[in-house]
């Protein structure tokens, strides 16, 4: 969606208004501190998309993901619900799931022997009667966190305070754009290494002033100068046309799978590009749209997990494969790459800002400081 | 030999509960201190220290001991039973490294109730409601035989045993990282070296007749050595959680574990900030 007139979308735009300019430390993209700060105060103090509903698709699937320093246990339950946990047995703390996995009954510690149903409550405890015989199992089951779904994405917050997850999602979802998710399938999943700090990769993304050169080729059919980005909340949205002249076809990515058959014609020459704040960028045209988050593993390195959903059937050639990694790994990784090569150089510095252009990196860096005073 | 107390069969007036909060097993500052105060000044197998001595042919060392070597094996020699580690050799010497504090080897070696289900199968055939243990003084030592129907122990058996220790398994703690066991074929240490607060060296070293083939020894050690360091990396993964918390142990299957944190605190209390 673009917008012509003011809307409460620029009002509070304006009120974030001021000059665009970088507020991190270098060390803040090597530091091992700075890392773990972010592992601790903002990974495990927001909502992290952690699987897609997918993942999970029958009652007694589990899947153990870490977010930050949290482990997490998602399983699907009897009643087809999804939620997550601490991956941690309330015995001695072991880690319940390593590996994703299903069970037509419970889930039992390795370490020993108690058991779990896939709603998270304490079954059974063996030797129970001449080692635990006044623990009340009620007591012990798995610690539960705030779980949600949207878009067939499956959200944790690994904290016990979490605000509700459509507070934090804020206008996202109305302009995120008019996709309906669940008439489309996984249809690709790659996950690439980076060497660089997280952040630079979420940076590039928000970065409107690069598409006309770092990505003159693969994106020069968009009209940039009409490039539209609005900051809803603490997460981000774009849109942007092709360039009159232009066709669908010019885009390589679009040739490869077929047109998402309920988007509207308005909706055809559009190219998205979002970021669910902290580390989720998406993008979308009229044939796919994607997630490719952007999972920290260390103060300098990074993994991009790339999944595409398009039209249920169809099939991402090799070709267009190499057209989207293109984008993605090799201009959009390549880049920061080599600013993360810099970044320990003393003589390292950020210069002047795009006022606007640049402007959401500011926003990005602000928002990240709220978590990180 | 010194007699097992069954300490399962002991009353309790409370139940056992860690002491130990989570930063004893993730904080670099805690490890500084508990190197000092503790590791620094107590008797290790091996021979890195600067003081060393000996017992029963083996190598022993420590930086700065608080006390003999003699004085810290206490009553421990004689709670092993008939193995004499002086008549066997070293037959294979083997490190391994993993992403865990020492004292999580450490409390998993003196934790009963995990033998039940991490090791069902590579000590699944002794009778765990048989096993006997005793605290002696900071050291720890246990016994437990084979389960009924099981076939008697072959090949290189360790000549000089008592059939009590052929059909059996001991398994003991020089405080505070030198686990030992004692097998009809086999005596290892397995000192659990610490590295950093998340990082361990374990060092096997198996013992064994003259001329007796290593390599059936070495995979039987590592059978349960190798599920007992699985475990120890993935608590030490939860560990950084702000959840983590361990809930109810055993009434005295796990009671061990408090003695032997009981003892690491008593070495550290006034070292620690």
């Amino acid at each position: 969606m673009t917008l012509d007139s003011p809307t409460d979308l620029d009002l509070r735009m304006l009120a974030t208004e001021d000059r665009a300019r970088y507020l991190l430390p270098p060390e803040a993209y090597f530091s091992p501190e700075w890392y773990e700060r972010e592992q601790r105060e903002l990974f495990a103090r927001t909502w992290n998309l952690v699987a897609y509903e997918a993942d999970l698709a029958n009652p007694g699937d589990y899947l153990p993901v870490n977010v930050g320093f949290e482990p997490i246990l998602l399983m699907r339950g009897r009643d087809g619900e999804i939620r997550g946990f601490v991956n941690m047995c309330r015995h001695r703390g072991m880690a319940l799931a390593c590996e994703a996995g299903h069970t037509d009954g419970n889930i039992r510690c390795f370490y020993h022997g108690w058991e779990f149903d896939p709603g998270g409550t304490l079954v059974r405890i063996p030797q129970r009667s001449g080692q635990f015989a006044d623990v009340d199992p009620s007591q012990w089951g798995l610690i539960p966190l705030p779980t949600a779904s949207y878009d067939g994405m499956v959200f944790v917050h690994p904290s016990g305070d979490a605000e509700p997850f459509d507070l934090w999602l804020d206008a996202y979802p109305a302009h995120r754009g008019p996709f309906d998710v669940s008439q489309l399938e996984e249809v690709f999943r790659l996950k690439v290494p980076i060497q660089c700090n997280w952040k630079l990769y979420i940076e590039n993304h928000i970065d409107v002033l690069h598409l006309w050169y770092l990505h003159d080729e693969t994106l020069g059919m968009y009209d940039h100068a009409n490039f539209n980005h609005h900051k809803l909340g603490l997460h981000w949205v774009s849109d942007e046309r092709l360039r009159e002249g232009e066709t669908r076809e010019s885009n390589n990515r679009n040739r490869s799978l077929p047109r998402i058959e309920h988007l509207p014609t308005e909706e055809l020459d559009v190219l998205r590009a979002n970021l669910i704040f902290p580390n989720v960028p998406t993008s979308s045209s009229d044939t796919l749209t994607m997630t490719y988050q952007v999972i920290p593993t260390g103060p300098t390195t990074s993994e991009l997990d790339i999944r595409i959903r398009a039209q249920p059937g169809s099939e991402l050639t090799d070709a267009g494969r190499i057209d989207l990694l293109k984008v993605l790994v090799d201009e959009d990784g390549f880049a920061v790459e080599q600013v993360q090569r810099v970044l320990r150089s003393k003589q390292f510095g950020v210069g002047p800002l795009a006022s606007v252009h640049e402007k959401p990196i500011t926003d990005f860096h602000r928002d990240l400081l709220t978590f990180l005073p | 030999m010194v007699g097992f107390a069954i300490v399962r069969s002991l009353p309790l007036l409370e139940r056992p509960r860690y002491l130990l909060e989570p930063q004893a097993y993730t904080d670099g500052a805690w490890f500084d201190v508990e190197r000092r105060a503790l590791l620094d000044t107590t008797w290790h197998r091996g021979s890195e220290g600067t003081t060393l001595d000996h017992w029963a042919g083996l190598d022993f060392s420590s930086n700065r001991p608080s006390e003999p070597l003699e004085a810290a094996l206490g009553a421990l020699p004689r709670a092993l039973g008939s193995v004499q580690p002086e008549r066997l050799v070293e037959v294979a010497s083997v490190d391994l490294e993993g992403e865990f504090n020492w004292k999580l080897f450490i409390e998993n070696h003196l934790d009963v109730l995990h033998l039940w289900y991490l090791h069902d199968r590579s000590l699944g055939s002794f009778d765990h409601a048989r096993f006997e243990h005793r605290q002696l003084g900071r050291n720890w030592a246990s016994y437990e035989p084979l389960r009924a129907g099981q076939p008697r122990p072959t090949g290189s058996l360790i000549s000089h045993l008592e059939e009590r220790d052929v059909v059996g398994l001991g398994a003991h703690l020089l405080f505070p990282d030198t686990p030992m066991a004692a097998a009809a074929d086999f005596f290892l240490t397995y000192r659990a070296r610490p590295v950093a607060a998340d990082r361990t060296v374990v060092e096997l070293r198996v013992l064994a007749e003259p001329g007796a083939d290593p390599d059936p020894l070495v995979r039987a050690s590592l059978g349960f050595i190798e599920e007992d360091m699985e475990a120890c990396a993935r608590i030490q993964h939860v560990l950084w959680s702000r959840h983590f918390r361990v809930g109810p142990l055993a009434a005295t299957h796990e009671q061990p574990i408090v003695a032997f944190q009981r003892n690491v605190i008593d070495y550290l209390e006034g070292a620690l900030p």
